[in-house]
């Protein structure tokens, strides 16, 4: 017990000094998680506006096909991710292994179907008058598409905190495609792992404390956002 | 002048069978009263007009015209606009949602205002006009949704059920502006399953029953 209440004053300790160590790995991991978020948005986002609003072949398999990604461990895709991206692999000509980049790869790769599914979900929970009064009104194919995002934005954007709190989150990609370099591919995550191995359990919580607020705060916004 | 005609129209649910429509006409600056129990038809025959529903047979013409159905049907849709009974009102305030018809057809903000602000005055909603959509009493929520209609600027105003689940005061004034806006000459189909409130308007009765025109 005393060991334990030793790490946690040693660990607050090291949050309230600003410990540079930690904050070191706390701005790679919200440069990383914003990188990705924004990217696996910039995919997500459509998919899920199309699988909820289009009716075409496929969308059925496509749906379960990304339903079932959300189940995917992360040390698969980190190790499809690495296997892509190492020397052998067809992405490695591009060098990114062992960077943040790669990180930001496979980070993309676990938020896209979050991001799909849950915008999915928004959009397919508006209101079904939505879409009946918009086009009642003269609006244009794209105004009435436009309409139907428009009403299911907040969820939208709850979409996208989300996949921001499960990528700042996530240590096994970070871990095989970022290597774990201090100051360079080091995560919030990583760095616990590596920590607490080597018995430096005031890091490890002091890391995990930074680690929390981070997603707090995203919860916090998105719970604002959707009561707002 | 006939703008709508509606010849052997039917329309099918899954199986069954809602609407058997032999013949009904309306005519320029009528104003044509679709009564009939619950269930009878009326709504599927409005959505039918405005275009959101499909018949699986029969001729609608307006203005001689037969009607595109659903999203390739944009030049009707701005021709015929329905009020339906539960309007929906899109997130944000009152302005926002009237303007949005004008703003459809692509008319810049200032002038989308413009039209909308006459609308609320209209339908008497100028005390709402920065309120918050969401917020509004149901008899509210109706009246903003007939000054979207209207700022619209169709020819035709279709208008499911516009007293139903109405207080007094709000049904009084709903029908004051349905009389406003019959006296103005705009071709307005009305349905009700209470036909008495329209008592005094200068009308065509057409009765629904099981789908059919009796």
């Amino acid at each position: 017990m005393e060991f334990l209440l030793d790490g946690f004053a040693d660990g607050l300790m090291r949050v309230l000094r600003a410990d540079p160590h930690v904050m070191l790995a706390a701005w790679v991991t919200i440069k990383v998680g914003i990188w990705a978020t924004i990217l696996a948005s910039l995919i997500g986002l459509p998919v899920g506006f199309l699988l909820a609003m289009g009716r075409f072949r496929g969308r059925g398999f496509a749906i379960t096909l990304l339903q079932t990604s959300l189940g995917l461990p992360t040390v698969v895709i980190g190790l499809l991710a690495y296997g892509f991206l190492s020397r052998r692999g067809p992405l490695g000509f591009a060098d990114l292994l062992f960077t943040p980049s790669a990180i930001v790869v496979g980070l993309v790769v676990l938020a896209v179907p979050l991001v799909a599914v849950f915008s999915m979900t928004s959009v397919a929970s508006v209101d079904g008058r939505v879409r009946e009064t918009a086009l009642t009104l003269g609006a244009s194919n794209g105004l009435v598409a436009w309409t139907v995002l428009r009403e299911a934005r907040f969820g939208m954007i709850a979409a996208v905190l989300a996949a921001f709190g499960r990528v700042s989150s996530e240590v096994g990609i970070a871990m095989m495609l970022g290597g774990n370099i201090e100051g360079y591919t080091r995560t919030l995550t990583t760095a616990i792992a590596l920590e607490s191995m080597k018995g430096e359990f005031g890091f490890g919580i002091a890391l995990g404390v930074v680690l929390l607020a981070i997603i707090f705060v995203t919860n916090l916004l998105s719970r604002y956002i959707q009561r707002s | 002048m006939e703008v709508f005609f509606l010849g052997n129209v039917k329309f099918r649910f899954e199986t069954e069978l809602v609407l058997d429509i032999e013949k009904v006409t309306v005519s320029s600056g009528e104003v044509v009263l679709l009564t009939g129990a619950n269930g009878s038809g009326k709504t599927t025959l409005l959505r039918v007009m405005a275009g959101l529903l499909t018949p699986e047979d029969g001729v609608i013409k307006y203005k001689s015209e037969p009607i595109i159905f659903g999203k390739a049907g944009l030049e009707h849709r701005r021709r015929v606009t329905l009020l339906a009974q539960e309007p929906y009102l899109f997130r944000g305030n009152v302005l926002l949602n009237v303007s949005y018809g004008p703003r459809a057809r692509g008319m810049s903000k200032s002038q989308a205002n413009e039209l909308a602000e006459e609308a609320i005055l209209n339908t008497r909603c100028e005390g709402l006009i920065d309120r918050d959509a969401a917020k509004l009493s149901g008899g509210e929520k109706k009246r903003v949704a007939l000054a979207r209609a209207l700022a619209a600027g169709a020819e035709t105003l279709l208008l499911d059920e516009p007293i139903s689940h109405l207080d007094e005061e709000n049904s009084k004034l709903i029908v004051e502006i349905i009389k406003e806006l019959a006296a103005s000459g705009i071709t307005l189909v009305v349905s009700t399953h209470i036909p008495e409130w329209a008592s005094s308007l200068s009308l065509k009765n057409v009765r629904l029953a099981y789908g059919k025109v009796v």
